[in-house]
């Protein structure tokens, strides 16, 4: 299996699965012996570029550190052999940690997409790092953080203020009676938990919120996005009993209407979800008390 | 509660470090004083412990759906009313009257919200209030303007009209 790998780049294509001795291509092994095959599976595995020429591209990352803050923030290059590193930009991140520059900080946990920890601007983008490509074309990757976001160190924002925004919506389900003894779930047809589809799996990772300029501009009193789908989230969960305090509590002009259907926070949800669409459900809800 | 040495230079530098981005402004050395409280770790943009949810704003339907009903209410009136106003030949005096209110009073809802947008009343209370009431004095003139223009003048479709084909 590793031959296959190894000859790719090689004229000859064609090896059978149980054949895997000969082949007169640019492989640098002829014949393997079963020793010397464990050892090209190890090296291959180990991301060696043997048979590739090193692939050498910048990445300019934002650094600030809070230990001298006189000093400016400023974009530190470095350069990154992307075949000997992972593919997505995290990968590029723990490398450059580990190999050139251990005091690039940055939060990672799951290096799935499930945890939200490594939200930040990628060329551009806010998006997660460990979800996000290396683009192999493009000569340099800028990094920074979340946009309009207060830094802590390099690429990590303060979130304290979206946290506390989150927690003002109440996200957890309330009910106005308690549970009848003996009845032990709230009961929710299908139907109502499809309405749930496409809110629950919000992760909280901040790039919507922080890609939206009305975030940027009144992040103070305008929830932002994320938050907006987590209240959309609770407001039409079935089992929630408390649907209509939740809108009234969003009458004002800052919670939900600075919203101007910008859409950046649809554009750059790294899961797929619509914050837009849910911000736009939530204004007509309100519309039609 | 002191802040120790706040240098001033093209942004803020809070006591334990935390950086103010390039993009943020109006936090300024006096709201800091009037905000301490305690648990924040210093930060003077958090109201209250980092623990404690944000407080919302006071509860106003008439600021908050009932402005957003109205907006979009002017909003869908001014599709069939532009339409009927360019399709229509003749006389158009009624739709100059409509088109004189509604035109005036959409155009300053948009302001007004751009007003909220950049210069809300938090940050920049003077400003907002200069330019709120300006705003205000500007609609007035443009009602009377369209009325008089409406009444003894050609009108709003007329006068579209002719610049078009000018």
């Amino acid at each position: 299996m590793s031959l296959l790998a190894l000859s790719k780049n090689s004229s000859f294509f064609r090896v059978s699965r149980h054949v895997l001795e000969i082949t007169t291509c640019n492989t640098r092994f002829l014949t393997t012996t079963p020793s010397q095959k464990a050892q090209t599976v190890a090296s291959a595995s180990a991301g060696s570029n043997a048979n590739k020429d090193p692939l050498v591209k910048t990445f300019s990352i934002y650094r600030w550190n809070p230990d001298k803050p006189a000093e400016k923030p400023h974009l530190q290059q470095y350069q990154v052999d992307l075949n000997a590193c992972g593919p997505m930009v995290l990968d590029a991140l723990i490398k450059i940690k580990n190999e050139q520059d251990a005091t690039l900080t940055f939060r990672r946990s799951c290096r799935e997409g499930i945890c939200g920890s490594c939200a930040m601007n990628i060329s551009g983008t806010n998006t997660l790092a460990c979800l996000a490509k290396i683009d192999r074309d493009a000569s340099n990757t800028k990094l920074y953080p979340l946009p309009h976001m207060y830094v802590v160190k390099d690429l990590v924002p303060d979130l304290t203020h979206f946290y506390k925004q989150y927690k003002s919506i109440e996200p957890f389900l309330k009910k106005e009676t308690k549970p009848k003894a003996g009845e032990r779930e709230h009961y929710q047809s299908i139907a109502d938990r499809k309405k749930l589809d496409g809110l629950y799996e919000c992760i909280l990772c901040a790039c919507c919120s922080t890609s939206c300029p009305s975030y940027w501009w009144n992040s103070d009193e305008y929830l932002g996005p994320a938050v907006l789908l987590q209240a959309y989230r609770w407001m039409i969960d079935s089992r929630d009993d408390y649907a209509k305090q939740r809108r009234e509590a969003l009458q004002n002009p800052f919670s939900v209407y600075r919203c101007h259907t910008i859409m950046n926070c649809t554009k750059t949800c790294p899961k797929g979800l619509n914050p837009g669409r849910a911000i736009a459900m939530i204004k007509k809800e309100m519309a039609l008390e | 509660m002191s802040f120790g040495m706040l240098s001033f230079s093209r942004g803020f530098v809070f006591r334990r470090g935390f950086h103010l981005s390039p993009f943020a402004s109006g936090f300024t050395f006096h709201r800091g004083f009037r905000n301490a409280s305690p648990n924040n770790n210093g930060a003077e943009y958090i109201k209250g412990s980092v623990n404690e949810a944000v407080v919302l704003p006071p509860r106003d339907k008439v600021a908050g759906s009932y402005h957003w009903d109205f907006e979009r209410l002017l909003s869908v009136t001014l599709i069939p009313l532009t339409i009927a106003s360019v399709v229509k030949g003749g006389a158009h005096p009624i739709t100059d009257l409509c088109l004189g209110v509604i035109l005036p009073f959409h155009c300053h809802i948009g302001f007004d919200a751009m007003i909220t947008d950049y210069f809300p009343h938090r940050r920049n209370p003077v400003l907002n209030r200069s330019f709120s009431w300006g705003l205000r004095a500007v609609t007035l003139i443009v009602l009377y303007g369209c009325y008089e223009f409406n009444t003894n003048d050609v009108g709003l479709t007329e006068l579209v009209k002719k610049v078009w084909h000018a």
